[in-house]
């Protein structure tokens, strides 16, 4: 009779750190008998995250459950219209409408049942798997050292049948599983190709855009509640053939509407973007309302305004600007935006830039640009601050956003993404998230968010298409913001059990290790700067302080803005990136 | 040829219209955009998929790729349809309105 091999992997289910050991052992007697690993290949069934999938597709049931409750109330919609109108024509309108929200339903339930069926095989897999493992540290536990083939003397491994019995049928079985597990994806893979929103994209082209396009009238909505849609009052004469809709017919339309919202923070919300459209028109001819999405007391919505034409541009650049800034209040932004243009065209008369004032992220401190948000969403906007989440997602939204630009824009345009303090963090993040972009400039940039420890770490984007302008004289590109963030941050929330963390915006993209090309140019105000002298003792000790503090705010307003970075020197460098001029771009060694 | 009222057989229907009710239906089609919109007006979805999340086979990428998309395109898709009622409910308002003013034109004639 044999003495098991180790008396703590007898149990049936081995776990924690039994299950270690069993695996580390496994792993080894395989290499000993020359077989496959079979552990390597265990270890990848159970990595499989089919929670995060199932999670991820509740969003999907959310979608399905708006469509269904749309589809529902627009059959309500049919009879009422049938009564109260006797020509067929808007009752199949509103026919066809249901019908898309009930295709487009059908296909996102469809997705999100493979998706569930999926997970639930996933996880059957990884339930055999660890059953299966257990199984034969189990077998191989139970075996004596002759079976086992322990080493001779002299370091040579006697082939060991049942040992080799044990490991070759593991294999076998989690080859199984794979093939089981691939299957599974392959035939999700197949279910998620249709796109839900085909059934409405391909509803007829909405008329209304059609005569937006076609209207003599100003393009951009009034907003006096008693007028007509600015679609239904097309004039003139009937062109021969549609004019082609705007790409932002949609987000007009849904302005205008807002315009006439009952709700404060929404009307207002409106109100700012509509002014910053003719804004926009004046200082580049055409202006586009690429992303709009609705504000509301809780959120300052999403703004996105291009000064020139996406459709025709040769480069096209997305700006994304810091905190105290919302999509209600974007005058300064589009000065920026048109400044840049300016340059751009100054610098390369034979080619058309767009520059995109993107205000598409949850900007901190929005609120103290204009927008009426409720007191909790205020509290919530100054603490977010103190960290770069908001980037972090913002990121995301600039990625999905810069996306869909590509789709207006040319083939072969250029694209770079310009972001100037927490505005960089969000480009820099957007770039993280595999946003495609040509070039990035990070402005006044306090870090290059969380997880981006280098140039390097951009999918889509070269270390040295990363750009930096970062000014000595600007004190938020230096050390001491971060210490500020963590000291608020800890003094709002206690220490961290973790210690609080040293870099809330990430790491400084000017630093050398981070390996972007930093750009030389330095700030275009004066430097300003005080000295404090009070009377007595007690003045030898404040007034220093006093003075220190006093300068750093100054240092603050007078060097770390937007503006201050797109003039001058760091302007004509960033208009040279968005041209692909690089070797008009001074560069100098990072810090 | 034409009847009696100088109108040509086949070429006419009376057009029947009830304002209020056509009200009412672009009432309804306003809770069918607001029922379409979700929610949330402003609410950002992110896929937490990430590249090797469901193993490295190229099917798991393609998932991880497609399911990343799609659920967006889910939230999209629903959104947009929403503001296509909501100007269906417009243009419905509008007609009434229309019908409404010429209606009234009718009554009291030209001034």
């Amino acid at each position: 009779m044999t003495a098991p091999l180790s008396s703590s992997t007898s149990g049936s289910t081995p776990t924690g750190p039994r299950r270690g050991e069993g695996l580390s052992l496994l792993r080894l007697l395989a290499g000993l008998q020359g077989l496959p690993d079979p552990v390597a290949a265990a270890d990848e069934l159970l990595a499989i995250d089919a929670e995060t999938l199932a999670g991820w597709f509740t969003v999907a049931r959310r979608a399905a459950v708006w469509l269904w409750r749309g589809a529902d109330v627009l059959a309500d919609a049919i009879p009422a219209l049938a009564a109260a109108w006797s020509s067929p024509t808007p009752r199949a309108s509103i026919a066809a409408l249901r019908e898309a929200a009930v295709a487009s339903r059908t296909v996102v339930v469809a997705q999100a049942d493979a998706a569930d069926l999926a997970c639930h095989t996933l996880t059957q897999v990884k339930t055999h798997v660890e059953a299966e493992l257990g199984a034969a540290e189990a077998a191989v536990a139970a075996l004596g050292p002759t079976d086992l083939g322990v080493p001779l003397p002299g370091g040579s491994q006697p082939p060991s049948p049942e040992l080799q019995r044990i490991l070759t049928e593991l294999t076998a079985q989690l080859d199984q599983r794979r093939v089981r597990a691939t299957e599974t994806l392959h035939s999700l893979a197949q279910s998620l190709r249709a796109d839900p929103r085909d059934p409405i994209e391909s509803l007829p082209p909405d008329d209304a855009a059609a005569a937006a396009a076609a209207s003599t009238g100003p393009r951009f909505p009034a907003g006096t509640p008693s007028e007509a849609p600015f679609w239904a009052k097309a004039s003139g004469p009937i062109p021969a053939q549609p004019a082609p809709v705007p790409i932002d017919a949609m987000n007009l339309e849904r302005l205008r509407l807002d315009l006439q919202s009952d709700d404060d923070a929404t009307r207002e919300m409106a109100q700012g973007v509509r002014a910053s459209l003719i804004q926009a028109e004046q200082a580049g001819g055409v202006a586009q309302l690429l992303a709009y999405e609705s504000a509301d007391s809780w959120s300052q919505g999403r703004a996105a305004i291009s000064v020139g034409d996406i459709s025709t541009a040769d480069n096209v650049a997305t700006l994304v600007p810091g905190i105290n800034s919302a999509p209600a209040g974007m005058a300064d932004g589009l000065n920026d935006a048109a400044a840049l243009r300016a340059e751009a065209g100054r610098q390369s008369p034979g080619k058309s830039t767009a520059v995109v004032a993107w205000y598409g992220y949850d900007i901190p401190l929005g609120f103290a640009a204009g927008v009426s948000t409720n007191p909790i969403s205020k509290v919530d906007s100054v603490l977010d601050v103190l960290n770069d989440d908001n980037a972090t997602d913002g990121g995301a939204v600039l990625a999905r956003d810069i996306d869909r630009f590509r789709q207006w824009a040319p083939v072969g345009a250029r694209f770079t993404a310009l972001g100037f303090s927490m505005g960089s963090t969000t480009v820099s993040s957007a770039a993280a998230q595999g946003a495609r972009m040509d070039d990035a400039v990070l402005m006044g940039s306090p870090g290059a968010g969380d997880g981006v420890p280098t140039a390097g770490s951009y999918p889509h984007l070269p270390a040295d298409h990363t750009y930096v302008v970062a000014f000595e004289q600007d004190p938020v590109t230096q050390t001491p913001t971060d210490l500020v963030a963590t000291s608020i941050s800890t003094l709002l929330s206690g220490p961290r059990i973790t210690g609080p963390d040293a870099e809330p915006f990430g790491v400084d993209p000017a630093l050398a290790d981070f390996g972007a090309q930093v750009v030389d140019a330095s700030s275009n105000m004066p430097d300003i700067r005080m000295s404090e002298s009070l009377p007595g003792p007690i003045g030898w000790l404040a007034g220093p302080v006093e003075s220190a503090v006093f300068n750093q705010l100054q240092a603050v307003a007078s060097h770390h803005s937007e503006t201050n970075y797109l003039s001058g020197r760091s302007m004509q460098a960033a208009a040279a990136v968005v041209l692909g001029h690089y070797t008009d771009v001074p560069i100098k060694p990072g810090r | 040829m034409t009847d009696d009222k100088g109108t040509t057989p086949g070429l006419t229907a009376d057009l029947t219209v009830d304002t209020p009710l056509l009200r009412r239906a672009a009432e309804i089609a306003d809770h069918a955009a607001n029922a379409l919109r979700g929610d949330g007006t402003c609410e950002v979805f992110r896929s937490p998929l990430f590249d090797a999340g469901l193993g490295s086979s190229a099917a798991a990428r393609e998932v991880v790729d497609a399911a990343g998309r799609r659920v967006l395109e889910a939230v999209d898709g629903a959104r947009a349809l929403a503001v296509r009622v909501a100007m269906a409910a417009e243009k419905i308002r509008t007609a009434a309105e229309q019908f409404e003013r010429a209606e009234a034109w009718a009554i009291r004639g030209p001034r």
